[in-house]
């Protein structure tokens, strides 16, 4: 039995230190995630607040042998789209002007571009800039797209989270990108026309 | 393999997630398929997107987070007792509810059967009347036919005396 399961265990039989234990093993992770969902600094904490109260009070219906971390990420991404729902967020900008500089970034960004080289405005920048592209997605292929890449989870761990086959995943995740990517072409596009101009 | 099985692997290779065997294969095809080189090239360029998107850190918890989770939990107790047994009711109210209607379903069947069952015999004299009708009518066609036959033996006789007796009035005469 993982420590995972063993601390389950001693939580759904009501042991208060054991949840703490819970808490502050998965906290720094909630906190992270809601943040990528939400980007509100404000409302992390009352969402991951409400995420924890939430597997407290449904632990005893939790089945020990199924996975803790796609019930933890499932219940995460539903409290941050009831969040989400209520703020009606709707896509803020959805043609944003792209400079030649930011577009490189994201190209090649990973492989020869270290953001920890670029100072903190410019850094600012490219975050704003990345953050208006992705205000384009709903926030269900917004969270797919976050927990494929941010949280590293496989399309195996996906399908456990969000209930759906491998194949379901893999087209929703070609479907987000690919609107991500258009976003990101028609911006390149319109930046370009102004420098011709 | 085809085109869009490759396709359908890009996901998994660039997580790292394929066998030595299909990272090959897809290689091969990559080398040559513009299509598949796009989408690998917009896999990637939108996993920058979400990294560039978070080059600043999310909030930490503060150090007192989990007592604050704990005050809310009592304070979310009372209305949460409130509802619990509620939830639990409805929970277990839908496998009842759906034993229930495979029970009735088995229950209407049963009696429509039962029911079909029954008519069952009221048929059978039909039958019965109907066999023995049928048999009768054979007998009688059967008593009809033969004298029918009965008659044309009768009627054949009756014109071969016919022509045979004026040639033996004849004979007698000479």
């Amino acid at each position: 039995m993982t420590v995972d399961k063993e601390l389950l265990r001693r939580c759904q039989l009501g042991d208060q230190a054991a949840f703490e234990v819970l808490v502050k093993k998965h906290e720094r992770r909630v906190f992270g995630l809601v943040y990528q969902m939400v980007r509100q600094p404000g409302e992390v904490e009352d969402i991951a607040q409400e995420v924890f109260t939430k597997i407290y009070f449904s632990l005893p219906q939790f089945r020990i042998e199924a996975s803790f971390e796609a019930w933890l990420y499932r219940i995460t991404v539903n409290q941050c789209y009831d969040y989400l729902r209520k703020r009606k967020r709707q896509a803020q900008v959805t043609e944003s002007d792209l400079s030649e500089e930011e577009a490189a970034f994201f190209e090649r960004f990973g492989s020869i571009t270290q953001p920890r080289h670029l100072d903190i405005s410019k850094r600012l920048e490219i975050r704003q800039t990345a953050e208006r592209l992705l205000s384009v997605l709903p926030p269900k292929d917004r969270s797919l797209l976050i927990l494929k890449e941010m949280e590293e989870l496989s399309i195996e761990e996906l399908t456990q989270i969000f209930k759906s086959s491998a194949s379901a995943i893999k087209l929703r995740l070609f479907r987000a990108r690919n609107q991500l990517k258009a976003v990101y072409e028609k911006s390149r596009k319109k930046e370009k026309g102004k420098h011709r101009v | 393999m085809s085109h869009q099985n490759l396709k359908g692997w890009l996901e998994d290779y660039a997580e790292n997630s394929l066998s030595a065997e299909m990272t090959q294969d897809l290689e091969q095809h990559l080398a040559m398929c513009r299509d598949c080189q796009e989408q690998l090239r917009t896999i990637r360029l939108t996993a920058n997107i979400l990294r560039a998107s978070l080059l600043d850190e999310a909030p930490a918890p503060a150090a007192g987070f989990s007592r604050s989770v704990f005050l809310a939990i009592e304070q979310q107790r009372e209305n949460y007792l409130f509802w619990s047994p509620l939830r639990l009711v409805a929970l277990k109210a839908v496998p009842v509810m759906a034993v229930l209607a495979v029970a009735l379903g088995i229950f209407a069947y049963t009696e429509i059967s039962s029911d079909l069952n029954a008519q069952q015999p009221a048929e059978e004299p039909l039958l019965e009347t109907s066999l023995e009708l049928s048999s009768k009518w054979g007998q009688e066609a059967a008593v009809f036919s033969e004298q029918i036959s009965q008659d044309k033996d009768r009627v054949v006789s009756t014109l071969l005396e016919a022509e045979t007796l004026p040639q033996e009035q004849g004979k007698e005469s000479k």
